[in-house]
């Protein structure tokens, strides 16, 4: 095409695109007359059986959208907060994983409180062993609805996020503290309750929009960290989620 | 170090619009589906397609006035008749083939636009002129200028090639400008 003729099209064009949206508006003033036509006559009537068709296609519709809309922004969201939090313990953090000939002592899990945060670290104690660390998790139970959304390996934590069809969202995270990483977590507004499961000891944080749980590896300096988006996830289901839970 | 976490869909007044949109133009939905299948099944499947196209378009309804958006509706019916038939192979498909005589036909000299924009003072000479048009170009026009179809989505109703979309476009415009031409034609004859 040449320059002329592209020129000449795209003025076709426009000028088309004028004269039809006065004609969908003449032809849309007929189309409100039959309407009301219509509506008026009993016999154009759509059946109730339709009617609920039709609701439940709007309905499902919605859903998928505003699921696949949710899913997509909270693992963007949690891959945000995920990655804050690991740029915490990144920053602290020395040595990571065992390596030949590496020879690790018994670490104890030390929790300090601040005024707005809590720290998380392992400290040195007792006899030698080895470090060993988990690379993987697989969660045996989960709430009703939640499906995996997606998986995040960084340099010092794996990830997994799970979403339900409300939009609310779980994820999971394993992190490796080495010798001399620090977990930092938000203190503000939390409300804090401890347990033991499984022989770990749990600390859960109840916030406003959120609740996080903490739960510390010794034997390997590592923490599992799980964030729940709903603040309405039952305490037992959390701890049902960890005591399902298997390290690998 | 805070971990915000926000709303994440945002309070929609959408599914309530569709709502309120299929309430109102109901019968005229099922009045279209109804000119192209007798089967209430067929209808039923036509009007549950045409809301899902609508959800899709939502925010394009919602910018409308009452008689375009009619207009929008109803042309959607339209399409999704049309394509649930195909499926159900009750009528032929729409092709239009580009041979060498078409092409032709494009690189004669054209009326111009301008015919178009005198036209717009007739309502009711480009009303008829849009529908003594062939089928297929009419469905072509109104898909594009009343849905604002893009060509691949054009392409894909037509069974073309997306670029032969354009060409084809090109045609239906400048058939539709003739006939408006000989239209006028045959007015200046009668005033003669």
């Amino acid at each position: 095409m040449t320059k002329r003729e592209r020129l000449m099209d795209q003025y076709e064009d426009a000028a088309f695109a004028l004269v039809m949206d006065e004609l969908a508006s003449w032809e849309g003033e007929e189309y409100l007359k039959l309407n009301r036509r219509l509506k008026d006559d009993p016999a154009a009537a759509v059946p109730e059986s339709a009617r609920r068709r039709a609701q439940r296609t709007v309905g499902r519709a919605f859903r998928k959208a505003r699921t696949a809309s949710a899913a997509k922004r909270f693992c963007g969201a949690v891959n945000r907060a995920a990655v804050v939090f690991l740029v915490l313990a990144v920053v602290f953090a020395a040595a990571l994983t065992a390596s030949a000939g590496f020879r690790a002592s018994a670490y104890r899990f030390v929790m300090r409180a601040f005024d707005d945060h809590y720290e998380y670290s392992f400290e040195s104690g007792g006899e030698d062993g080895e470090a060993k660390p988990y690379t993987a998790f697989h969660l045996g139970w989960l709430p009703e609805g939640y499906l995996f959304c997606q998986g995040v390996r960084g340099p010092v934590s794996y990830s997994e996020v799970y979403q339900n069809v409300d939009g609310e969202a779980l994820s999971v995270t394993l992190v490796s503290l080495g010798s001399f990483g620090v977990a930092a977590i938000d203190a503000e507004g939390a409300v804090l309750r401890r347990e033991t499961v499984k022989g770990y000891e749990v600390t859960v944080l109840f916030y406003k929009d959120y609740i996080q749980a903490v739960i510390p590896l010794p034997e390997s300096r590592q923490m599992l960290h799980l964030l729940a988006s709903s603040p309405e996830l039952p305490y037992e289901a959390l701890i049902k989620i960890i005591e399902n839970m298997t390290l690998t | 170090m805070a971990f915000p976490l926000q709303p994440f869909f945002r309070p929609s007044g959408d599914r309530e619009f569709i709502l309120s949109l299929y309430n109102e133009y109901a019968r005229l939905m099922y009045f279209t589906a109804r000119r192209y299948t007798a089967k209430a099944d067929l209808q039923n499947d036509i009007v549950q397609e045409s809301l899902l196209r609508l959800i899709r378009n939502t925010s394009t309804l919602r910018g409308l006035d009452p008689p375009a958006l009619s207009t929008y509706i109803v042309t959607t019916v339209k399409n999704v008749s049309i394509d649930t038939l195909r499926k159900e192979k009750r009528i032929r498909e729409h092709t239009v083939e580009l041979d060498d005589e078409s092409v032709r036909e494009l690189a004669s000299p054209e009326p111009a636009p301008d015919e178009l924009m005198a036209a717009l003072e007739d309502r009711g000479r480009l009303t008829a002129a849009l529908a003594s048009l062939p089928e297929d170009e009419r469905l072509l026009l109104e898909q594009k200028y009343f849905l604002g179809s893009s060509d691949r989505e054009l392409a894909r109703f037509f069974r073309c090639k997306p670029g032969s979309i354009r060409m084809k476009l090109t045609r239906a415009r400048r058939h539709m400008l003739r006939i408006l031409r000989e239209d006028r034609g045959d007015e200046s004859d009668d005033e003669a």
